[in-house]
């Protein structure tokens, strides 16, 4: 069978119940009784179990199956959600993380799991023995909840419908088994809603059922025999209809429990999947729409005919709204990076053997997608340095008079139209004789000259390519990759980062990121026949600069602009292109790069545009002078300007 | 060595004189040469770049990146379209040739070859009785020195 197409399908569901599981797990480790979370967990583990049988990925399939085991006698309590349990179910996790990843590229987990399969294996078998002796020993436990799972019925249920179990049974030897099954499924859904089926749907479209298969089925119909009708096919050999009422429900399930299925059950929202490729598609054509549009209005305005132009601001309009919902369309809830982060925190401390209480706020914020996920990787890095570097251990927390358990905040909140996201620790803060003394180290000053560093100075060389002040080389923080790989992504992303240290009392890292693809307000101008763009947010003023108006100071020729000097280059000069050979005159723009004004002569003003900032690509991201790219009207490559970066 | 390129097919394309190859699966598609936009202070291999319909790509001039003499961009001049990581990067290359099996014996890079300047961008050689083709690393390619 040909499973490519459905190993995107695989591998994107199973990442999706993979952030579920980690976040149920750790809610679990904090309330080992809550039956509701087993119950979560264990649906997952099945879905995914039926999803990589599906595909052919048995490895995965099989390790899926001993670790639903292991849940289920959890969820029946012949088992305690214990410690060994839990330790075990998360490495399962990690397992499959693995092996979801290896899959997505295409690869077959066996070759590079095969020995994490077998010990995970072995751990379960482990378990389970433990079990079975324990039960022999104890009196049997009442079953839980075997009959009926109400948990997938009643978030399905209306106030006048019934609940069915249909049981089917095909004739034997007959083609085409799931495809039967499937189209009676389907005859179903048009009075109704399918709660699940036994076994799973995935098990039934596998054909992995031999001639019977029970449906629940929630519906408004009452009458039975028009049931019947709606599954009734030639090669059904017996069809059992039964009514469950209420009082089938499981005992075991407290009503608080069901008020959380139903609760999480109205969280999930109504969304389909769409591919980021075809958000980018759609991002990509209002981009080119808006440039046109701007070109329809000069063009309007040049004919003078009024109908036209209000042709012309109708269609403006529309652009303006289709921008603004391809935009929100594309935005996503910071939780889904941020809930995988209590997991990362969990496992460092662990690993450290320091403890950590930790907390994320604003998992609600909502972010454009692409950016979201690049901020994913410094983050995480962020918050390895805080356990590793930042979180002292218990004992000497306790010295220092602080609590035993450190405390690590992350926090997203939108700030006008950008996001601020902040890594706080109560930890012993950064180093600053120790940055000081390693800047010496590494030749990048004298001692004297990092004697005189102010310590926001100080903290500011650990961001420098290369720097890390990591005194020794630890599984958490590894070698060498330190801040200045976290700012750089952060800039690429077009953001910024701050770093607020106190001795003995802890970092908080603030980054500055924009939530969604900006389109931009730019200035075009040309210079040694090549067009930039510059965003309008850093041109102070466009000036026509006069010969006489240009002094030399120390060397270097200045402008005299209001009442001050400023420096002044040919554009085309500072890009590093030919020409600008000529008189430093003529039209120019005023910035202000890094704090300071500085003038630009160019060739010629083209007028404002708006744009769609597209990323660098990664080969010539080295060029900090461009912030990004954009596609001009004439369909060409157009390169945005980075003023901040220009005057180095 | 490098038996892994004998089960695969290769596009065959000319950079000066000399022929050189890539797997297909490397090779996303051959576009035509299209206008380049310079990106300033770019390493020098890199030509600039293209609007690839809707999408921004990276060019590298393989010929700048090879040492090879340059000559202008003829009617055969083709970008290939290779993918590098999450990007595309686009590379001139004067002539495709063929796409085709490796019908050839899989030859290690002679050592004075790979001990040039240029050494770590080739893989293999493919060698029979009238030509002679270098398979490119595409891996090492595409990785930039850093700039001084």
């Amino acid at each position: 069978m040909d499973t490519s197409k459905y190993r995107d399908l695989f591998v994107s569901e199973t990442r999706e119940h993979l952030a579920n599981l980690n976040r149920s797990l750790l809610a679990l480790e904090k309330s080992p009784g809550d039956t509701a979370l087993v119950n979560e967990i264990f649906r997952s583990v099945h879905t995914v179990k039926g999803m990589a049988a599906s595909i052919g990925q048995d490895m995965i399939a099989e390790v899926s199956h001993r670790a639903e085991d292991l849940l289920d006698r959890v969820r029946k309590r012949q088992a305690p959600a214990g410690p060994d349990q839990l330790e075990a179910v998360f490495a399962f996790v990690d397992f499959l993380e693995g092996a979801v990843s290896l899959v997505a590229l295409g690869k077959a987990p066996e070759a590079e799991l095969a020995d994490v399969s077998r010990a995970l294996l072995a751990r379960f078998e482990g378990l389970a023995a433990a079990a079975a002796a324990q039960s022999a020993s104890a009196e049997p436990a009442p079953a839980a909840g075997a009959e009926y799972d109400f948990s997938r019925i009643i978030p399905l249920r209306q106030p006048d419908s019934v609940v069915f179990k249909i049981r089917i049974l095909l004739e034997k030897d007959i083609p085409l088994k799931s495809a039967r099954a499937f189209l009676m499924m389907r005859s179903l859904e048009t009075a109704g809603k399918i709660a699940y089926t036994v076994p799973e749907r995935f098990d039934i479209e596998a054909e992995r059922f031999d001639r019977g298969f029970t449906i629940i089925f929630v519906t408004g119909l009452r009458d039975e025999k028009a049931i019947v009708d709606l599954v009734a096919c030639s090669e059904v050999e017996d069809v059992e209809i039964r009514e469950i009422a209420d009082e089938d429900r499981d005992q075991s399930l407290e009503s608080k429990t069901i008020g959380a299925f139903v609760q999480i059950a109205q969280e999930r929202p109504k969304d389909v999947k769409v591919s980021l490729s075809r958000l980018d598609r759609l991002m990509n054509m209002v981009g080119e729409l808006v440039v046109w549009k701007e070109r329809l209005r000069q063009l309007s305005a040049g004919s003078g005919n009024p109908m036209l132009a209000d042709g012309v601001d109708e269609v403006a309009r529309i652009v303006g709204e289709l921008q603004h919902e391809v935009l929100a369309s594309r935005l996503v809830a910071m939780a889904e990076v941020f809930d995988r982060f209590p997991r990362v925190v969990r496992d460092a401390a662990k690993a450290l053997g320091k403890q950590i209480g930790f907390e994320v706020r604003g998992r609600e914020l909502e972010m454009d997608r692409s950016i979201l996920q690049q901020l994913a990787e410094p983050l995480v890095h962020l918050l390895r340095n805080a356990v590793d570097h930042g979180i002292e251990t218990p004992d000497e927390r306790e010295a220092a008079g602080k609590p035993r358990a450190g405390a690590i905040v992350v926090t997203a909140a939108k700030l006008k139209e950008q996001a601020l996201v902040t890594v706080a620790d109560d930890g012993r803060g950064m180093d600053v004789a120790a940055i000081r003394a390693k800047a010496v180290e590494k030749g990048l000053m004298t001692a004297e000259q990092a004697a005189a560093l102010g310590d926001g100075q100080a903290i500011e060389l650990t961001t420098r390519p290369g720097f890390s002040t990591a005194a020794r080389v630890t599984e958490v923080s590894g070698r060498g990759v330190g801040m200045d790989v976290v700012k750089s992504k952060i800039a690429a992303l077009g953001g910024q980062l701050a770093i607020d240290s106190a001795a003995g009392r802890g970092c908080t890292v603030t980054l500055t990121i924009p939530l969604s693809l900006s389109i931009i307000h730019t200035l075009l101008v040309s210079a040694d026949q090549m067009t930039y763009a510059m965003p309008l947010t850093q041109v102070k003023e466009t000036i026509n600069v006069q010969p006489g108006a240009v002094r030399t100071l120390q060397g270097a020729p200045v402008l005299l602009y209001r009442d001050r000097a400023i420096p002044l280059f040919h554009l085309a000069r500072v890009l590093g292109r030919g020409g600008g050979e000529g008189e430093l005159a003529g039209p120019a723009v005023v910035v202000e790069s890094q704090g300071a004004e500085l003038a630009l002569v160019i060739d010629r003003m083209l007028g404002q545009q708006e744009i769609v900032v597209k990323p660098m690509t990664a080969m010539v991201k080295q060029s900090k002078l461009f912030s990004g790219v954009t596609i001009s009207r004439e369909g060409k490559p157009m390169l945005i300007l980075d003023v901040n970066n220009l005057a180095a | 060595m490098d038996q892994k390129i004998a089960s695969k097919d290769i596009v065959v394309f000319c950079v000066g004189d000399e022929k050189f190859a890539l797997t297909t699966d490397e090779v996303k598609s051959i576009e035509e040469l299209q206008e380049i936009v310079p990106v300033p202070r770019a390493p020098e291999c890199i030509a600039g770049l293209v609007n690839l319909r809707g999408s921004i790509m990276a060019v590298m001039d393989l010929r700048r990146r090879l040492g090879v003499t340059e000559t202008h961009a003829g009617r055969d001049t083709v970008i290939l379209v290779i993918e590098h990581g999450d990007d595309s990067v686009g590379l001139i290359v004067d002539r495709v040739e063929s796409v085709d099996q490796v019908p050839f014996d899989v030859k290690p890079v002679p050592p004075q070859v790979a001990a040039s300047a240029v050494g770590r961008f080739y893989r293999s050689v493919l060698e029979t009785t009238e030509q002679k083709i270098t398979v490119i690393n595409k891996d090492n390619l595409f990785t930039l020195e850093e700039r001084p």
